[in-house]
């Protein structure tokens, strides 16, 4: 449904499109069988490598797993996918932020729109539902079998996958660790699982990580199950990880739950030490350490109260009472 | 394409006439997204002086991981560290494919701005004006309605760059037009979330700068408002605190910072600021704010600036 765009003697962006692909292939010594697996094959990728027209969806995913960042290739939309990769987007925030219900509703008109034989597209369509599933903690939602036999049919052998370091995408990632979350309920396992993607990803994709906005979703998800087996010092870690993206993007990414989540964490380790070594607040080190955890709680308000809908309703009471409680031992007021 | 005609004010049949042999039929095609030889609409797409159908600019490199470098040249620049961000952008340069006609005019555009910025050369600030304009003559035809006129995101950049080296020389006049009619025109919204957002409060900041420079504060709130609006829905952090920042200095320039009625709302600006940009590292905000704060806890509104 793309624009053909025939050679006329100039250098045409479709064209400086595949010749990108190519070199990014050879580059990293792929075939286009590898590049393409799942979601094309080797005559259509030879046709996007010699510049003519191609699935954007396709496109997508093979620029995602050959580290081309996909802000400046992202083209050739016809108008179906134009208003499906905006839906997408904008699902994408309304998960970030909360808003749940729109989310649900988006959701369902993106999977109105999709054509479930593109296998590229269905794998967004599923991401954004294992996400809001895991955000929602809806386990045994019924969708959660339709994802599974999606897996199963379309991505087969994971794990195998992942260890042999073929290639992924960072969506594809980020489908897979929500999955991984959605079906391993086990804190242990699921970590054990998600930390073969985190290996992955930092070995593949080392030195760009925080390039990539699904890497707070990813440390937020380890930090998350960390938290829940006891582990504070790799849970801070991890959330410190997680708001690199923050950082590099100057947008909040999972900002407010890491700040928050950091600051839980930190604050269990402190009254631990305060316990076991018998400190005494106005000890100057330790006034400084709870400092710290009122500080990341602030930073996590300060999110929370810009970005995130509902927040005042009821979440920031909650907050506020964890900050009572170390103000209360400091003496602040506010 | 629809778009485009509709912004020049065109019927389907008097674009067929202005481009010789276009068949209204082929046009009908190209205007719902259906596939048409690029030969049979080539007097068309002159006529649009459309280039690229590509939303970003996709950058046309001998090796593509620098493509990456790119965007931290941006990022360089977004910090103001412009000395580092051009000897980047030299290297990103080498890079690039010989007749890589697009990538080549849109590294030119921030090489112009970084060039300009750290004063390059002996390089003449009144012809750097005039590039950017002629850049945008290049991209808008004669008569199109820049309120109607779709702009892809290499397009709105240049505008950007364009009001950055607009605004060093203080002409805030120029701006201020431009930038109401980018703004209508991104409001329609056929961007992405993304774009439209990032680009939106971009302008909106520079709009209301420009406002306070030259005195007209009657809409500062409104436009504060909307751009705070549309920054939440995406997370903006760094937009959203300059936005709070132009917000505070309006309190402070009509002397709101000793009102008890706003005060408070002032206090809640200021320390969200402070935080979030505590939160991007950002530690000339965290001053600024701070600032904001001792003045507001003292009750010392004539101090700041």
């Amino acid at each position: 449904m793309a624009l053909d765009l025939k050679n006329s003697g100039k250098y045409r962006d479709i064209e400086a499109l595949g010749r990108l692909l190519k070199t990014a292939r050879e580059e990293r010594r792929l075939s286009r069988g590898d590049v393409g697996r799942w979601v094309s094959n080797e005559e259509k990728m030879r046709s996007l490598e010699e510049g003519k027209e191609g699935d954007f969806w396709e496109i997508r995913q093979v620029v995602g797993r050959l580290h081309i960042p996909s802000n400046m290739v992202s083209a050739y939309l016809n108008p179906q996918d134009n208003a499906l990769v905006n839906l997408e987007l904008e699902i994408w925030y309304d998960l970030l932020f909360w808003r749940y219900g729109q989310a649900e509703r988006k959701l369902q008109r993106f999977y109105g729109y999709c054509d479930r034989k593109n296998v590229a597209m269905m794998q967004s369509y599923y991401r954004l539902l294992a996400l809001f599933l895991v955000r929602q903690s809806r386990w045994e939602d019924q969708r959660t079998k339709e994802l599974q036999d999606f897996i199963e049919k379309h991505m087969p052998d994971i794990e195998k996958s992942l260890w042999a370091r073929e290639v992924f995408s960072p969506d594809e990632l980020s489908l897979i660790a929500a999955y991984d979350r959605l079906v391993e309920r086990k804190a242990e396992e699921c970590l054990k699982k998600l930390y073969s993607v985190v290996y992955y990803f930092r070995e593949t994709f080392a030195r760009e990580e925080h390039q990539h906005p699904f890497y707070a979703e990813l440390m937020f998800a380890c930090a998350q199950e960390l938290y829940r087996l006891g582990d504070y010092v790799n849970c801070v870690q991890q959330c410190m990880e997680g708001i690199k993206v923050t950082k590099y993007f100057r947008k909040s990414v999972v900002g407010g739950e890491l700040y928050e989540l950091m600051a839980d964490a930190s604050g269990e380790m402190l009254k631990k030490e305060l316990t076991e070594k018998k400190l005494y607040v106005p000890d100057k080190g330790v006034t400084e350490q709870i400092d710290a955890v009122l500080d990341d709680y602030l930073c996590a308000d300060a999110q929370y109260s810009a970005f995130y809908f509902g927040y005042q309703d009821g979440h920031k009471e909650e907050l506020e009472r964890k900050m009572k409680g170390w103000r209360t031992m400091t003496g602040h007021k506010s | 394409m629809r778009m485009k005609r509709e912004a020049l004010g065109y019927t389907r049949k008097e674009i067929c006439e202005h481009c010789n042999g276009i068949q209204e039929k082929t046009l009908i095609r190209v205007e719902q997204g259906r596939t048409v030889r690029r030969e049979s609409i080539w007097e068309l797409l002159k006529f649009y002086h459309q280039s690229s159908h590509t939303i970003y600019p996709v950058m046309d490199l001998e090796k593509p991981s620098m493509a990456r470098e790119q965007n931290e040249v941006l990022e360089l620049m977004f910090h103001g560290n412009y000395k580092e961000a051009g000897r980047r952008q030299r290297y990103v340069e080498s890079y690039m494919k010989d007749g890589a006609e697009n990538t080549i005019k849109y590294s030119e555009v921030i090489g112009r701005e970084i060039a300009y910025y750290i004063g390059e050369g002996d390089i003449d600030r009144r012809e750097c004006v005039s590039y950017f304009e002629e850049q945008i003559v290049k991209m808008i035809p004669e008569g199109a309605d820049l309120e109607k006129w779709p702009l892809n995101k290499k397009e709105l950049h240049i505008y950007l760059a364009y009001f950055n080296v607009l605004e060093k020389e203080n002409q805030y006049d120029k701006i201020i037009l431009i930038a109401r009619k980018l703004l209508l025109n991104i409001e329609r919204q056929y961007h992405n979330k993304e774009i439209f957002v990032n680009y939106y409060i971009c302008l909106m900041r520079r709009l209301i700068r420009c406002l306070y420079e030259q005195n007209q504060f009657h809409e500062v709130l409104e436009l504060v408002r909307r751009g705070m609006e549309a920054g939440a829905s995406v997370g903006d952090i760094s937009d959203r605190c300059r936005i709070q920042f132009e917000l505070l200095n309006y309190y402070w320039k009509n002397n709101f910072f000793d009102d008890d009625r706003v005060k408070e709302q002032c206090l809640e600006t200021a320390e969200n600021g402070y935080y979030l940009s505590k939160v991007c590292g950002d530690q000339k905000g965290m001053k600024e704010f701070q600032e904001c704060l001792k003045m507001l806890h003292n009750n010392m509104g004539e101090q700041m600036h």
